[in-house]
C-alpha cells in the first residue's frame, strides 16, 4: 500500500493516458442526456402509485401461469412450429448467405494476391454488398406483412421474412468474420495455384469455423424471437398465440408462453455452448 | 502423363533487371530487391543467403509470382509472369510451391488435411471436397510423412504438434505438391541440427529424383554451402555474389554479413535441450 500511496509524488509514475481517459469518459456523459432527453426517459414515473397499480395489476394477472392440459398441448404444437419457423428460415438464410459471402469476401479474391483488386471484381463485390445491405435493412415485420398478403396467414411468410432479413445479417458477418480471422493460409493455398472454392475449404473455413457455427447460432435463436413477434402480424407460432392471449387480456397464458419462450432461449444457448465444447 | 507434360516444359526461371518493393511497405522504404539479374535452370538447387532484411524471401516471393514487381521482368517457362491473365497466371501458380518459414496450417486442422491441401492445384473441386469427406490419399500423405520422422502424427490435429513438428509437418506439403518449382524459405528455422540435416536431406533426394528445381533462403551458411551446389549471396536487396558453392571463400561471406556477423557465426545449437552437437569451429566447409 505505501507503495501506490506514494506513486503520485513522482511525476514519472503518473499515467499520461488518464487525463484523456478522463476526458472522452466526461465527453460520453454529455453526449448521452440529448438521447434520454429525445426519448422522454424518465423511469421515476413507473413508481407513481397510479402507475405502480395499473402495472401490477397486469403483472398480477401473470399468476398463476396457465397448466390446463389442453393449452399446454397446444402450446407445445406452436412451440414446435416456432422452433420450425425458425430453422427453416435460418436455414434459408444461410442458403442465400453463404454464396453472397463468398463472393463478397476479399480474403478469397486471386487478383488482390498481388496489388490491389482488378475492376470487374471490386465492381462485384460492392454490389454484393449493396444487396446485403437493403436485404437487411428492411426488418422482418415487414417482410412478414409483405409475404402475409402474397402467400396468406401463416408459417410460411415467417420463414420467408426470417430467410430474406437474415441473409443479409448473415453475409455481412460472416464476411466480416473471415475478414478479420488469419487469411495467410487462404493466401499461401491461392499462391500456391489452388482455386478459390478450394480455398475456403481448405483454408478459411478450418480457421473460423468456431466464430461462423456459434454466431449462426446466436441467429437462430434470435429468429425464434423474431418469430414471436411475427406472429403478431399472422406469421404462424407461439407469437400468435401470445397474440391471442394478449388481446383476452389472460395473464395466465401469456405467463406460460413467455416461460416457454425463455426455455427456447435457453435451449438455443445450451445448443451453442456444446457446439463450442465440440468443435474447440 | 504428368511426366509428359514437364518434358514439354522446362520450368527455367529468368530474372532480369528486376526491382519489387515489400507490400506493405511505406513510400519511402527502399525496395526489398534492386536490379536483381538471376536465371535458374531447370532441376538447379539453389540456396539463398544474406543477412536479416538482406531481401531472401522476397526473392523468393518474387520468383514465387507472389510478389509484383515495380520494373524488370520476371519469365518462368518462357512466359513472362506479369503480363498473363489472372487465369493463366493462377495455372502457372499450380507449378510452383511457395513454402512460407510459418507453415499454413490451420490450428484445428488434422495434419493428413493440410497436407493434401498442397495436392489441390492440379484437383477437380469435387475430387478436394471428397477428399474432405473421406482423404483417400493418406497412402501418400503418410509416406511423405515418414521421410519427416512424423508418420505417427498423420490424424493429429495440427495445434497438438510443437513448433518443430509444424515445421517439417510444413515441408512434408512439398513432397505432395504437383509443383515443378519449390520456393522454401527458411525451412530449418525451428529445427535443432540433427532433424534439420534431415529435412534437408529429405527435401533435397525427393527434389532430385522428380527433377524439381529446388530453391531455399537459409540462414545457414554451412548447410547452404555443403549442400548446395549454387549459392547466391544477398544484401540490402542486391545481388552480392552468386557462384558454384565451392567458390564461396570465407572473406566473400564475411563481406556479405559485415555489421551482421553474429548471423555468421550463430551455428551453435541455441536449444539448450538439443541433442549434444560437436559445434562446428568453423563455419564453412567447402566440399
Amino acid at each position: 500500500m505505501p507503495a501506490t500511496l506514494a506513486q503520485p509524488l513522482n511525476p514519472a509514475l503518473r499515467d499520461p493516458a488518464w487525463t484523456g481517459r478522463l476526458f472522452w469518459f466526461i465527453a460520453l456523459l454529455i453526449l448521452l442526456v440529448p438521447a434520454f432527453v429525445a426519448t422522454e426517459f424518465r423511469p421515476w414515473i413507473l413508481l407513481e402509485p397510479e402507475n405502480l397499480k395499473v402495472s401490477s395489476k397486469f403483472l398480477g394477472d401473470f399468476f398463476p401461469p396457465e397448466t390446463n392440459p389442453e393449452f399446454l398441448l397446444l402450446i407445445a404444437k406452436e412451440a414446435w412450429r416456432t422452433i420450425a419457423i425458425a430453422t427453416a428460415g435460418t436455414f434459408l438464410a444461410l442458403v442465400l448467405a453463404i454464396p453472397m459471402t463468398l463472393i463478397s469476401t476479399r480474403v478469397l479474391s486471386i487478383s488482390s494476391l498481388s496489388g490491389r483488386m482488378h475492376l470487374l471484381p471490386f465492381a462485384v463485390r460492392q454490389v454484393i454488398r449493396w444487396i446485403l445491405i437493403i436485404l437487411r435493412s428492411v426488418p422482418e415485420l415487414i417482410w412478414a406483412l409483405v409475404f402475409v398478403r402474397v402467400v396468406g396467414l401463416g408459417p410460411a411468410a415467417g420463414v420467408l421474412a426470417i430467410g430474406l432479413t437474415y441473409s443479409g445479417m448473415l453475409g455481412k458477418v460472416y464476411t466480416e468474420i473471415l475478414e478479420s480471422g488469419e487469411h495467410h493460409v487462404a493466401t499461401n493455398l491461392m499462391r500456391n495455384g489452388s482455386s478459390r472454392l478450394q480455398a475456403f475449404f481448405y483454408g478459411v473455413l478450418p480457421q473460423n469455423s468456431t466464430e461462423l457455427t456459434s454466431y449462426t447460432v446466436y441467429r437462430w435463436e434470435c429468429a425464434i424471437r423474431a418469430s414471436a413477434v411475427l406472429g403478431f402480424v399472422g406469421a404462424g407460432g407461439l407469437g400468435q398465440q401470445l397474440d391471442n392471449s394478449m388481446r383476452m387480456f389472460n395473464g395466465g397464458e401469456v405467463a406460460t408462453i413467455l416461460i416457454v419462450f425463455m426455455f427456447l432461449v435457453g435451449l438455443a444457448d445450451l445448443l451453442s455452448a456444446w457446439l463450442r465444447k465440440v468443435m474447440q | 502423363m504428368a511426366n509428359q507434360i514437364s518434358a514439354s516444359k522446362d520450368f527455367g526461371i529468368e530474372l532480369s533487371d528486376v526491382t519489387a518493393y515489400h507490400p506493405a511497405a511505406t513510400a519511402q522504404a527502399p525496395p526489398a530487391i534492386q536490379g536483381l539479374n538471376l536465371s535458374i535452370g531447370p532441376g538447379e538447387h539453389v540456396a539463398v543467403i544474406g543477412p536479416s532484411g538482406s531481401g531472401k524471401t522476397s526473392c523468393l516471393l518474387v520468383i514465387a509470382a507472389a510478389l509484383k514487381v515495380k520494373s524488370g521482368k520476371v519469365s518462368l517457362n518462357h512466359q513472362s509472369v506479369w503480363e498473363l491473365a489472372t487465369r493463366k497466371l493462377q495455372e502457372l501458380r499450380g507449378n510452383l510451391f511457395f513454402a512460407p518459414q510459418t507453415p499454413p496450417l490451420p490450428p484445428r486442422q488434422r495434419v493428413i488435411t493440410a497436407l493434401l491441401a498442397a495436392k489441390l492445384p492440379r484437383q477437380s473441386f469435387f475430387a478436394s471436397l471428397m477428399s474432405l469427406i473421406y482423404p483417400k490419399d493418406s497412402k501418400e500423405a503418410s509416406e511423405a510423412l515418414a521421410q519427416f520422422d512424423l508418420a505417427d502424427k498423420l490424424w493429429q490435429r495440427v495445434d497438438r504438434l510443437s513448433g518443430g513438428e509444424r515445421q517439417r509437418v510444413g515441408l512434408a506439403r512439398a513432397l505432395l505438391s504437383p509443383a515443378k518449382i519449390w520456393l522454401i524459405d527458411e525451412p530449418l528455422s525451428a529445427l535443432d541440427p540433427t532433424r534439420a540435416r534431415q529435412a534437408m536431406d529429405s527435401l533435397i533426394t525427393h527434389a532430385k529424383d522428380h527433377g524439381i528445381t529446388l530453391i531455399t533462403s537459409l540462414h545457414q551458411v554451412d548447410v547452404a554451402t555443403s549442400k548446395f551446389p549454387r549459392v547466391i549471396g544477398l544484401r540490402d536487396g542486391k545481388l552480392v555474389f552468386d557462384l558454384p558453392s565451392g567458390e564461396v571463400s570465407k572473406e566473400l561471406l564475411a563481406d556479405l554479413y559485415r555489421q551482421h556477423e553474429h548471423e555468421l557465426y550463430q551455428n551453435a545449437p541455441v536449444l539448450p535441450d538439443s541433442p549434444p552437437e560437436p559445434a562446428p569451429v568453423k563455419i564453412i566447409h567447402c566440399r
